[in-house]
Order: structure tokens, then C-alpha cells, then sequence
């Protein structure tokens, strides 16, 4: 039985990362939405629930811990689970995200895309 | 012993002493007269009896040779009244009395009496107790009627005994006794009056002594009637003054004990520290304080006397209870914020105790942190950005490096464009390290610039056409206007272009897609100025200053997306420098921004 295709959001600055992150998401058969920071990716997530999304958490406009709390008050995507990636580990505490936001895995830069890529599958199995 | 020396205080001990010798010198002088008075007596009475023999003799020789006797006996009773005598009596040949005062006697033979020899010239006697217990000298002179002895004459006389003497001297005793006890009694008097107040100040300094040894020492005024007194009770006033007088007058007594103590040498070097140093009593009143603590607080009057907390507590009123809080035994660091007609500043005051315990007062050393403060701010700026911009490069490479080893799924085209990618990451790391090397060899001053004659013209026409790709990477437009007569000028060509490369790169990175950027030179006498303008974010008015500090990067969140060390700036203002240039500023936030480096051409 064919399961309808898994969406994920991508909100990353960097472009080159956002298309790597892109590129290892798709290889894993997720259909995926990239936004260039926190703002973009709210305008996306507003309007229609995700499966995933994953964040980087240094962006303009909007961090990805501002997008978290955004999306965790919102209707469509209150639950969605979602992977932080940040180049400053030492700052933020997982355990405390976890508890506060409800994030769901952190990697840390520079991160393995393969890693991502099972990690997603493992968070949205799980949801299934 | 000790208990008695209590009770007899010190007068009470002289006087009773004054009296002992007194009543023996009393004593003595008194057994003197009365064996003076003595001796006095028995001479008198023996004179009076023997002043009557020679006559008497003559008389009863004279009444012998007559015959008749009849006047003997006349003769006898009148030389007992005359010469005071016991008895007298003539005495035959054949030792009986033809005489005697004592008629019942007459007739009746002499008894030769028991006693000791007298002698008085050729006149012997005999003293001895008669039966009345009274002492009688009894003399006896030989009668003597052509060479033939005739009998004798004998006179007795009482010899004065201490009843006597006592009854003599107490015809006198109203004088002798009254006199002499008035006097001493007098002496008495005088002596209290005199070794009362040596007393009183024996027992003042008594009580002085049983205070404890920090003690302030305090005296009662006493009744001020010999010279004594008088001066203790100068000595309690300047006592009682000294003790009134406020603490400022103590603390400024200190002060200049301190200033004469520590004056020279010691005064002067903690004068010209920078950091400031204070000295307070234990009530925090200060002591002592040296410049930089009047200048870090910004007074520029005496502190001295003043109490350190309230004047901390005046210029930051928010910190200072901090440090008011902390214990006073152990040292206590506390950082102060606060406002100065230069700016803010942030200092760090310590506080230490003396000694062991807070009495002794505090040490405080007070120290403007500021430059630190912004440093640290900067560097931790630094850290953060560095961390990120090293961070990014290397999650690309790795992730485009890891994708391109996984191989399937990556056609040609990506593979392409995911090495392209690497590389472009790889140029952007070297960039970042090249800047941090730059800088730091700038920190350690060995950024020394070799001029040579360049011609400038050429030299930025090179430089336009190095960063021409990169300005159509940013999609902006890219003008060169360049004067024709720039000519040469003695230049460091590998600096210079450096740092026209960093200002046209930065215009390039903070203008956004369809903007334009121009570098324009133009030469003025022996200035060359080279101009870059650009309509990118601009840079708000505060931050005009900053921008050429090291490790600054802007609040401006279009340039906190960009790559940036926060050192191209600040590195090439050095260049221009070392070159007796400099960089200047102009830009309006949102409309552009202009650098405009002046270099001189010699």
C-alpha cells in the first residue's frame, strides 16, 4: 500500500545548505518546502500542516527556536516534530528545548546528511 | 596587709607616720626637760644648802670660841629657812648634836646614815633614804677652833625626786603639752591639706590604670587649692577635650600623621597609579585616597573624610547596594555602572579589610574596566561570529562531500554543481582565515607596508578588474571612474590593493541585487582619494564610529546575514594609516554608503 508522500519543511539561510538539505530529504522520498529564514518558513507552515520541519536556528528575521514557538501556538502545526540545526551547540540545551518547544532532535553543523535524512524518517514513522 | 593599705590612703599613711615621729620627738623632748629640770633641782638645793655653810660656819665657830652656845642653836633654824635645807644640825667632838632643827634631836648622838659618798670641794656627804623615803644629801663640814677639831656642821637637803620634778614641770604643762600638740596638730592639717590632692590624683591615676589598654583616658576636675591640683586639672581639661573632639578633627589629625608618615616617596607612587586606592576608617570614612579615585568618580575635590558608600551610592545608586551587602571581614569585588559626563563606564571596585577584622578600616581599589568590558564584548562578538562563519563553510563541505560520496542518486550535473559548491565554501573559509591572519599580524604590529612607485591609475584598473566577477556574482552594477591625471605616488601596491579590494567587497556584500557600486579616484596637490560609494543597507549614525573597531559587526540584521570577521574594516583604516592616511565615512542607512580613503603620494 502506497503511503501518501511525507511533506517536510526546510527553513535554512545558508543556500547551499538549504539545497544539500533539500537534495538528502528528497533522496529519502520526502516532498519538501524550503524557506530562506524563520518568517518564510511561518508563512508556509500558517498556512498548511507539515509532517516535519526542519530548522536552522541562527536565520534573520526570525530564529528557528521564534519559528518553534510560533508554530507550537498555531492550529496547523502544533505537533508537527521538528529538527534544529545550530552551529552553537554549547548554547542550547536540548533537554530544555525539548521541554519548553518540544524539539524534537538538534544537529549540530556541520551535520551528516545521511544522519538527517534517517532522522527525519524516524520522527515521521514514528507520527505514522 | 594589702586591706589595710586600702583603708590607710595615701594622706591618711603620711599623717599617721607625721604623728608617730612626732609623738617620739614629743616623748624625747619631754624626758629631756624633766631630767633637765632635775638636774636643775638638786644643783639649786645644793647650792642653796652650801651657800649658807661658809657663813654659818664663821658664825657657829664665832658662838663655839664665845662659849656660850646659846646663839647655836638660832643659827641652825635660820639656815634651814634661808638655805631650804631638810635639817641642820652642829655636832661636837664626841658626834652628838648641840644643835638641830629638830629640837627632840638635841643631845641625842648623830647615827651615821647608810648611803653612797658625796663630795663638794673638801665638803663630803652622804646621800641616803631616810625614813620618809625622801632622798637626802647630807654634807658635813668640819668645824675646826685653833687647829683643834670642834665638831661639825651638818646640812641635809632633800634631793628633788621625779614627784618633785613632775610637780615643778606641771606648773608648766599648760604651755608644754597645749604648745606642742597644737603645733603638731597644725603640722597635720597642713600636711592633709597639702597630700590631699596628691591623693585625689593618685587615685584618678589609679583608676586610669585599671582601664583597659584602648580605653580613652578620663579624669575627674579635683578642688583646685595648691599648684598640684591646678595643673591636674589643666591635664583633665586637655583630657576632656581631646576626647570631644570630633572624628574629623581625628581623621584629619590622621591624615596628616599619614601625610607625614607616608609623605615622599610612598604617598607619591600611590598618587601617580592609575588604578585608585582608598583607605577607610571603620566607619568607611576615607582616609586616604589617592587621584585616580577622585577622577573615576568624577570629583574633583577632596574626597578625604568623606564616607566612600554614600559616594558611591550617589553616582551609581543601583550597584552600590550590592556592595554595601557583601560581608565586611572578606574581600569584596563588585562591578559599578555608571553615568559620567563622558559616557558610560563600568568599574570594578574592591574591597578588602585591613586586618583580620573590619575594625581597622578598608583598602579599596577602584578601577575603570570599561575598555576591558568592551573588549570582552567585542571578542565574545568575535567568538560568536567566527564560530558561525567557520561553522557554515564546514557543514556545507561535509554535507556536499558526504552527498557526492553516497553517489547514487547524484547525476552529472550535480555532481557539478555540488563541487562547485565545495569549493566556493572552501575559497570562503580560506577568506576567513586569511582576515583573522591579517589581523593578527596587524594586533602583533607586524604589518609593515614597502612603498614603491606605483602608478595608480593602473593599479586600480587591476583591482577593478579582479573584483568585476565578484560584483556580477552580487548582481550589482559596478562603475570605475577613475581621473586621468592620478600620476604615481609611493605606495605599498599589495596593501593598497588590499584594501580597496575590502572596500569594494564589503559594498558588494551589503548592496542588494540591482544596486550599484563605483570606485572613483581623483587626485588633489599630493592626496590621492579613492572613492568607493555603493547604495547598500548604509550604516545608521551610531554605528559610524564603530565600524572601524575590531570584532564590531552591526545590529543591522541585513549585515548579520553576511560572512564577516568584523576585522576588514579596521584593517584597512590601518592601512591607510601607515601610510599617513586615512579612511573617512559617509553614509545614510537604507540609501548607500561612501569610504573614501586618502592617501598622500610621497
Amino acid at each position: 500500500m502506497q503511503q501518501p508522500t511525507k511533506t517536510v519543511l526546510v527553513a535554512e539561510d545558508n543556500a547551499a545548505l538549504r539545497r544539500v538539505i533539500a537534495f538528502a530529504l528528497k533522496g529519502c522520498g520526502f516532498e519538501t518546502t524550503t524557506a530562506v529564514d524563520g518568517l518564510e518558513a511561518w508563512e508556509f507552515a500558517e498556512a498548511q500542516p507539515f509532517d516535519l520541519v526542519v530548522s536552522d536556528q541562527q536565520m534573520p528575521n526570525m530564529t528557528g527556536v521564534e519559528l518553534i514557538e510560533k508554530l507550537r501556538a498555531s492550529i496547523t502545526n502544533a505537533k508537527t516534530p521538528v529538527i534544529l540545526l545550530t552551529a552553537k551547540g554549547l548554547e542550547l540545551e536540548l533537554d530544555a528545548l525539548r521541554e519548553r518547544y518540544g524539539v524534537s532532535a538538534m544537529l549540530h553543523k556541520p551535520f551528516s546528511p545521511a544522519q538527517l535524512g534517517s532522522l527525519a524518517e524516524e520522527l515521521v514513522g514514528q507520527l505514522v | 596587709m594589702s586591706t589595710l593599705k586600702a583603708q590607710l590612703g595615701f594622706p591618711r599613711r603620711v599623717i599617721a607616720v607625721y604623728l608617730l615621729f612626732s609623738v617620739g620627738a614629743v616623748l624625747l623632748l619631754g624626758g629631756g626637760m624633766a631630767v633637765a629640770v632635775q638636774a636643775m633641782l638638786r644643783s639649786q638645793a645644793t647650792d642653796g644648802a652650801l651657800s649658807q655653810v661658809d657663813r654659818l660656819t664663821s658664825a657657829i665657830k664665832l658662838d663655839i670660841v664665845s662659849g656660850s652656845g646659846a646663839k647655836r642653836q638660832e643659827l641652825v633654824d635660820l639656815a634651814r629657812l634661808e638655805g631650804r635645807l631638810a635639817w641642820c644640825a652642829v655636832v661636837d667632838a664626841d658626834g652628838r648634836f648641840t644643835a638641830h632643827t629638830d629640837p627632840q634631836l638635841i643631845g641625842a648622838a648623830m647615827i651615821e646614815p647608810i648611803g653612797s659618798q658625796l663630795r663638794w670641794g673638801v665638803v663630803g656627804g652622804i646621800r641616803y633614804r631616810d625614813a620618809k623615803e625622801e632622798l637626802i644629801d647630807e654634807y658635813r663640814v668640819p668645824l675646826e677652833i685653833d687647829q683643834k677639831p670642834a665638831g661639825s656642821l651638818v646640812v641635809a637637803v632633800v634631793a628633788p625626786g621625779w614627784q618633785r620634778v613632775l610637780r615643778e614641770l606641771s606648773a608648766y604643762a599648760p604651755f608644754a603639752v597645749i604648745g606642742p600638740l597644737g603645733v603638731i596638730a597644725g603640722g597635720g592639717w597642713w600636711l592633709r591639706r597639702m597630700t590631699m590632692p596628691l591623693a585625689e590624683i593618685a587615685e584618678e591615676l589609679s583608676a586610669i590604670a585599671r582601664l583597659s589598654i584602648d580605653a580613652q583616658p578620663q579624669g575627674e576636675r579635683i578642688r583646685a587649692n595648691t599648684l598640684a591640683a591646678i595643673g591636674w586639672n589643666r591635664v583633665v581639661d586637655r583630657l576632656e577635650e581631646l576626647n570631644e573632639s570630633t572624628a574629623e578633627d581625628a581623621a584629619s589629625r590622621l591624615r596628616e600623621l599619614a601625610t607625614l608618615a607616608g609623605g615622599g616617596k610612598t604617598r607619591a607612587a600611590l598618587e601617580s597609579l592609575s588604578e585608585g586606592i582608598a583607605v577607610t576608617d571603620a566607619e568607611g570614612r576615607i582616609e586616604f585616597a589617592n587621584r585616580a579615585v577622585a577622577a573615576l568618580l568624577c570629583r574633583y575635590d577632596a574626597l578625604e573624610g568623606e564616607v566612600l558608600d554614600e559616594l558611591l551610592a550617589a553616582v551609581a545608586p543601583e550597584n552600590a547596594a550590592a556592595l554595601g551587602a557583601g560581608s565586611r571581614h572578606v574581600e569584596v569585588v563588585s562591578e559599578l555602572q555608571l553615568s559620567t559626563p563622558i559616557g558610560d563606564r563600568t568599574l570594578r571596585l574592591s574591597r578588602a579589610p585591613l586586618a583580620s577584622d573590619a575594625a581597622a578600616g578598608h583598602v579599596w581599589s577602584v578601577r575603570d574596566i570599561t575598555q576591558q568590558k568592551l573588549t570582552e564584548s567585542s571578542r565574545d562578538q568575535f567568538i560568536d561570529t567566527a564560530t558561525h562563519e567557520l561553522r557554515t563553510p564546514l557543514a556545507n563541505i561535509k554535507a556536499y562531500a558526504e552527498t557526492l560520496a553516497m553517489g547514487d542518486m547524484v547525476d552529472i550535473e550535480e555532481q557539478k554543481e555540488f563541487c562547485n559548491t565545495i569549493n566556493a565554501e572552501a575559497t570562503r573559509l580560506a577568506r576567513f582565515v586569511d582576515d583573522l591572519l591579517s589581523i593578527s599580524s596587524l594586533e602583533v604590529g607586524s604589518l609593515g607596508i614597502k612603498k614603491t612607485n606605483v602608478d595608480v591609475r593602473r593599479l586600480l584598473e587591476e583591482i577593478a578588474e579582479k573584483v568585476r566577477p565578484l560584483m556580477k556574482q552580487a548582481a550589482v552594477q559596478f562603475e570605475v571612474a577613475l581621473s586621468e591625471k592620478l600620476g604615481e605616488a609611493r605606495l605599498d601596491k599589495d596593501k593598497v590593493s588590499g584594501m580597496v579590494v575590502n572596500l569594494l567587497g564589503n559594498a558588494a556584500k551589503y548592496t542588494p541585487e540591482g544596486g550599484s557600486v563605483t570606485l572613483a579616484a581623483v587626485r588633489h596637490d599630493d592626496e590621492i582619494k579613492i572613492e568607493v560609494r555603493d547604495t547598500g543597507v548604509g550604516i545608521a549614525e551610531e554605528e559610524l564610529d564603530s565600524v572601524f573597531e575590531k570584532f564590531f559587526r552591526s545590529a543591522n540584521p541585513a549585515v548579520g546575514e553576511k560572512v564577516g570577521t568584523g576585522l576588514g574594516l579596521p584593517l584597512a583604516r590601518e592601512i591607510a594609516r601607515l601610510h599617513r592616511g586615512d579612511i573617512v565615512l559617509a553614509s545614510k542607512l537604507g540609501e548607500g554608503s561612501t569610504f573614501t580613503a586618502i592617501l598622500p603620494v610621497h
